[in-house]
């Protein structure tokens, strides 16, 4: 069976759809989606890899201090927020709107609308996160985490989001397949609530201020939700589409998917307020509470992930491609359960403000978040070039690259972070023995920085060379191959 | 679920609750939040922070003090027949305060940087501990100087390097030879160490208040700026 002519629903299309004549095919969507997708891919693996430079660099400073410690610009505690919001709106947001444009287009059977505007609004999108990068690192950072973009480049970000957004809409409101498979949720609320979070945090953090410790409440909500209802749905979206198609099989309950989805739309928006902030108790309660039962919205997808792939792992994990997606979904899990148990261990004992936090965010964008977008840039960028035989090369190596880093990277500060809080509760220890236990976990975690950037130096060449290869094709319009390969990486 | 419209509305309606409930509810209930009346004195808490320390607040803010450092102390209470025994946790035992930090601490900053990740100590009344200027000032210049092994990195970009011209001026650090100050040298802080260090010296949240009142056992209560820091710890830079 031919994948790329069957659609991409639950099931097989209904014959009527298929034989009606102003059905586009699937290589018709996917020449409308190349100039769009392509370019975000690449500057989004630009970014990638600028952010994980800086993040090494970073992650050096953490135990070798006077390391670039004479410039300004390269000081630690800009460099760090500079590397994070690289990763998360250069690269991250990035590649997950690109992915969400394509599911869109293919899972919907349109073509996409208004192209040339998505390019132009991706060139702002891109022009707003370098200048936030340049404006943290030349001191303008705004001091709220994870929103430290100053004002002149956020309301760029902002623009340009709202043009890619406005087009992906258009997009799926033209759909000729009716029929919403669980990826096209999941993208379409992460769209919605994207621009809400983003708007508060500009409204009330950055171009007026609120008062105090609502300043904590709003950048914490924020925070959490620019991951938990932004990032996370996206990269769900492309597991949700991924997983089943390399396992070869339909996803195994789309009730339990139904389900998931809800229990992510009504818990996941609490979360980023933990309890011991300085701010009203039940602030913090609503907040913990929702991340201690969000986490049922975790467990509702890792359960059907495994029931799809129960029987066939091993085969899907003989697929470079695939390994993306099963260890991404395996991060995913262990970051909610790790989250939810230090919310539960942390009721009626203060403290915790240790290097865990860093290790499981880590986690979560090196892990979870990159892993998958990864594989699913790898998995949808031969599609969109006409030589679709041509694959990414050093899939697999860059596999174990960014998975080990990953793990490298954030298991250290994770059991670094208890080992702090140990030390931290006992005050016969002086601080600086303190610091003192916690510098090797860092050393370990630049280990892992280092492949994590070697990692993302392989995607940058890969992604490069599809796009060298598509523009070719498409200025010389060489005769596109005949022949069609699987999406789901090599074989499968 | 093949039903946008419905999908949206549920999208809307869930995201709108918590909205509404965490960012409105908490803006109806502090967003009006004045200075907090000392039950000892009868003055007013916090006071506004005094110019060079706004400004340095901003120093503190551009090159990230709080990805290694948080501003909040956190403390459970133990109270017994209606009165505060003391503080439980590894905050108040380090001697980084004497109570937790409430909201009323931080009405008058922007941007709050309440840190989420302690690398370096809390800073919450830094200024209560290390009251000195010039130790500041050379701990920014290079952190081991005042605290060997130190990790924290040197702000050395806030200070200048002049030549000596005839004698030393007054505010330039006073190093020693072999703390590599290079000899017919002097560094001088600029404008912004000065500032960043007025900040450090204004974080003192440790004002006994309604919401966070003191156990009475350390010490009564004392509006003296200069006083000696109230440390359960035997050491100030623990
Ligand atoms: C990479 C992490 C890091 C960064 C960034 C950092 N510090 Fe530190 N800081 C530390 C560590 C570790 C210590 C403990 C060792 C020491 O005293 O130097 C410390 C100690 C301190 C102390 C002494 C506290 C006490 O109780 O004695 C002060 C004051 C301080 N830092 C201020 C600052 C300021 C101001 C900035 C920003 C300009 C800053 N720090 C940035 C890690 C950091």
């Amino acid at each position: 069976m031919n994948s790329t002519v069957t659609t991409d629903t639950l099931s097989p299309a209904p014959a009527a759809v298929e034989t009606r004549e102003t059905i586009v095919t699937t290589a018709e969507v996917d020449r409308s989606s190349r100039a769009p997708v392509l370019l975000m891919f690449v500057l989004a693996a630009v970014w990638f890899w600028v952010g994980s430079l800086l993040g090494m660099v970073a992650s050096i400073k953490m135990h070798a201090p006077d390391f670039l410690s004479d410039v300004s610009w390269l000081t630690y505690g800009r460099v760090r927020p500079a590397a994070t919001n690289a990763v998360v709106f250069g690269f991250a947001s990035q590649a997950g709107m690109a992915v969400a444009l394509w599911l869109v287009a293919r899972l919907g059977r349109n073509l996409v609308q208004g192209a040339l505007f998505i390019v132009v609004a991706v060139l702002a999108w891109n022009v707003g996160v370098a200048l936030g990068v340049g404006g943290v690192l030349m001191g303008d950072g705004t001091g709220y985490e994870c929103f430290e973009f100053p004002g002149y480049s956020s309301a760029v970000l902002l623009v340009g989001y709202l043009i890619i957004g406005a087009f992906t809409l258009i997009t799926f409101h033209g759909r000729t397949e009716r029929r919403l498979y669980p990826s096209m949720w999941y993208v379409m609320a992460a769209l919605c609530w994207f621009p809400w979070v983003y708007a508060t945090v500009q409204l009330l953090l950055i171009f007026s201020s609120v008062r105090g410790v609502l300043q904590i409440i709003v950048a914490g909500w924020a925070g959490h939700n620019l991951m938990s209802l932004w990032l996370a749905p996206l990269v769900l979206a492309a597991a949700y589409y991924f997983m089943p198609k390399a396992a070869n099989k339909p996803l195994h309950s789309r009730a339990l998917a139904v389900f998931g989805f809800w229990l992510l739309a009504i818990f996941g928006a609490y979360g980023g307020i933990p309890a011991g902030t300085p701010v009203p108790r039940w602030v913090a309660a609503v907040s913990d509470a929702g991340l201690v039962l969000g986490v049922t919205a975790v467990l509702a997808f890792a359960t059907n992930v495994h029931l799809t792939l129960q029987g066939v792992y091993a085969r899907v994990w003989s697929d470079s491609g695939a390994k993306f997606f099963i260890a991404g979904c395996g991060a995913y899990l262990v970051v909610g359960l790790i989250r939810a148990i230090s919310v539960i261990a942390s009721i009626g004992h203060p403290g915790a403000l240790t290097i865990t936090s860093m290790g499981t965010s880590q986690l979560f964008l090196l892990g979870f978040v990159s892993l998958v977008l990864v594989g699913a840039i790898y998995s949808i960028s031969p599609q969109l070039s006409d030589r679709r035989s041509e694959r990414p090369s050093f899939v697999g190596l860059n596999f174990w690259l960014a998975g080990l880093g990953a793990i490298l990277v954030s298991m250290p500060l994770i059991i670094g972070g208890f080992v702090q809080g140990q030390a931290l509760d006992n005050p016969a220890l002086n601080f600086i023995d303190v610091v003192r236990k916690t510098v090797p976990f860092m050393g370990i975690a630049t280990l892992g920085s280092l492949l994590v950037l070697v990692g993302a130096t392989v995607l940058l060449v890969n992604v490069c060379r599809f796009s060298y290869l598509s523009w070719c094709s498409c200025c010389i319009s060489e005769k596109p191959s005949t022949r069609f390969v699987k999406i789901s990486g090599r074989g499968a | 679920m093949n039903y946008g419209p419905l999908i949206f509305l549920g999208v809307l309606l869930s995201f709108a609750l918590s909205w509404y409930g965490v960012i409105f509810g908490s803006v109806l209930q502090l967003g009006n939040l004045q200075p907090a009346t000392v039950p000892a004195t009868g003055s007013f808490y916090p006071a506004a922070r005094p110019g060079a320390a706004a400004q340095g607040r901003d120093i503190y803010r551009a090159n990230g003090c709080a990805y290694c450092h948080t501003q909040q102390i956190r403390a459970e209470a133990e109270i017994n027949k209606g009165k505060l025994v003391k503080y439980r946790g590894g905050d108040v035992a380090r001697g980084w305060g004497i109570r937790p930090s409430v909201a009323a601490d931080y009405i008058h900053d922007r941007p709050v940087m309440v840190g989420s990740m302690r690398v370096g100590q809390d800073l919450a009344n830094v200024g209560v501990r290390q009251t000195n200027e010039i130790w500041h000032l050379t701990h920014l210049f290079n952190p081991k100087l005042v605290s060997p092994g130190s990790s924290m990195p040197s702000y050395r970009f806030l200070f200048e390097k002049r030549k000596i011209i005839r004698e030393r001026v007054m505010d330039a650090l006073p190093l020693s030879a072999e703390s590599g100050a290079e000899s017919g040298y002097e560094i001088v802080p600029k404008p912004e160490a000065t500032a960043l260090v007025a900040y450090l010296l204004s974080l003192r949240a440790e004002e006994p208040i309604f919401e966070a009142p003191a156990p009475e056992k350390p010490k009564p209560v004392a509006s003296d700026t200069n006083s000696v820091p109230v440390a359960a710890s035997p050491s100030g830079v623990n």
